[in-house]
């Protein structure tokens, strides 16, 4: 007995922390426990409610940067509304009053603060100072008006914690105005200014400056939203597609404020597609 | 166990989670360099007391930063390991034999064994640190530049810290 004993006591140090550094790489590996949902809940809480507090002395200090942004936008919208106008008028003429609301829109947005941000890590998070009470569920998409911001990953009462598209994991379908073909935009971890279009095929001819946009066909972020140009292209050696590196129009660190996407017909595209799988020929 | 010191280091230990968090993190040089302050916890523990409660303590400290940024459990990692190399590191620097180490306090040092003392933890911390959350070899030049930027920042709250407040301890 004491040729097994002695070795533990006298290694019972090395071996607690061998115990300890296992939980560790159990916390690093696991994904889907109880405990971790409870655990975010808790977390995002009392995280939320201390940055709400910083965010709030510290973004009049770039005020004057934020409302020149938000008078480019509203410039923006305004041309399109008055086109839109325009075009509603032509329609009009030639078929008569539609007085259907969700005709002209399956999406409405919710403007949201951001009140936490990083971008050197490789999987960057991002906290906003909405959450559930205001209707924001997991899986919805949140854009900016320069781009696709993340992915809502988990909420709780008044905060919710996106996925920032810069995370190494974070997938956004994305195509080429004018061409059309679509891919997938990823980020690789290494310059928060620029990210990677994968999957595009390589007798696509794609040049420098060439305007990368949403596509749509998520359903949880709406399409035509121009996200970066694309800033060169090399063809993979591995794969033999196109490799594009795409120049974000968002500038990540300077992130304040973002639009949570709802789309009003989420349900029924759900619907649709769930039986589309259960009714196989 | 349950006595005034452990609930005293515990809450010393969410102080340093909480302005790890809020103060520290938002601290980053150009969004390179982030000062990890939290490990002057283990740096400054004083030894001779129960190591596997040391180590129990280092792993609540870790778990912590790790609950907050997101990260899973790498923090955690990172801090049961140089809570592990600290005593023999110590011995190393300080020169003493093996029955004087339980006699040992910090105060016994010099600035030089400070440094000596000081750069290694910090290294081997950041370094572990970025290369489990990069995980692969591929970019190790990255993790290796990310280490000693971060390394230094860390460095300079921690000498800061050492100047502006361990005079008082002296023997």
């Amino acid at each position: 007995m004491q040729f097994i004993l002695k070795p533990i006591i006298r290694n019972g140090l090395f071996l607690f922390y061998i115990l300890l550094s296992l939980t560790a790489f159990l916390f690093i590996f696991r994904n889907k426990v109880y405990h971790k949902a409870l655990l975010d809940k808790t977390s995002t809480q009392i995280s939320g409610f201390v940055d709400q507090k910083i965010a709030y002395l510290t973004h009049y200090t770039n005020l004057k940067e934020n409302n020149r942004e938000l008078q480019n936008a509203n410039a923006q919208l305004r041309k399109e509304l008055e086109k839109l106008k325009s075009e509603r008028a032509e329609s009009d003429t030639l078929r008569g009053a539609v007085s259907n609301l969700e005709f002209y829109q399956t999406y409405s947005f919710l403007p949201v603060e951001v009140i936490n941000n990083s971008v050197m890590k490789e999987h960057n998070y991002i906290t906003i100072n909405k959450g559930s009470r205001q209707g924001i569920k997991k899986g919805m998409g949140v854009i900016s008006a320069n781009g696709v911001v993340g992915y809502v990953l988990k909420t709780s009462e008044n905060y919710s914690r996106l996925m920032s598209s810069l995370n190494k994991d974070a997938r956004v379908t994305v195509q080429i105005r004018g061409d059309k073909h679509f891919g997938t935009l990823v980020w690789d971890g290494k310059d928060p200014r620029y990210a990677q279009l994968m999957e595009i095929p390589k007798y696509i001819e794609v040049s420098k400056g060439d305007t990368i946009e949403t596509d749509g066909k998520s359903g949880v972020i709406p399409g035509g939203i121009m996200v970066g140009t694309v800033a060169g292209s090399k063809i993979n050696d591995i794969t033999g597609e196109l490799d594009i590196q795409v120049k974000l129009k968002e500038d990540f660190a300077r992130l304040r404020y973002a639009q949570v996407v709802f789309n009003l017909q989420r349900k029924e595209i759900m619907e649709v597609e769930k039986d589309s799988v259960n009714a196989q020929p | 166990m349950l006595n005034l010191r452990f609930i005293y280091n515990l809450i010393l230990i969410g102080f340093l989670v909480f302005i790890q968090i809020f103060l520290f993190d938002k601290l980053s040089f150009k969004q390179i360099a982030v000062p990890y302050v939290y490990i002057l916890f283990i740096l400054l523990y004083p030894t001779g007391r129960n190591r596997f409660l040391f180590l129990t303590l280092c792993f609540l400290l870790g778990w912590g930063v790790d609950v907050f940024e997101n990260t899973g459990g790498i923090h955690t990692f990172s801090c049961i390991t140089i809570a592990l190399i600290r005593k023999p590191l110590i011995r190393m620097v300080s020169g003493l034999k093996f029955f004087e180490i339980e006699d040992f306090r910090f105060s016994d040092f010099n600035a030089m064994q400070w440094i000596m003392y000081t750069l290694p933890m910090v290294f081997i911390h950041h370094f572990l640190l970025f290369f489990i959350e990069s995980f692969s070899f591929v970019n190790i030049d990255k993790v290796l530049l990310r280490t000693i930027y971060c390394s230094l920042f860390t460095l300079i709250f921690v000498y800061s810290y050492l100047i502006l407040f361990r005079k008082r301890a002296e023997r």
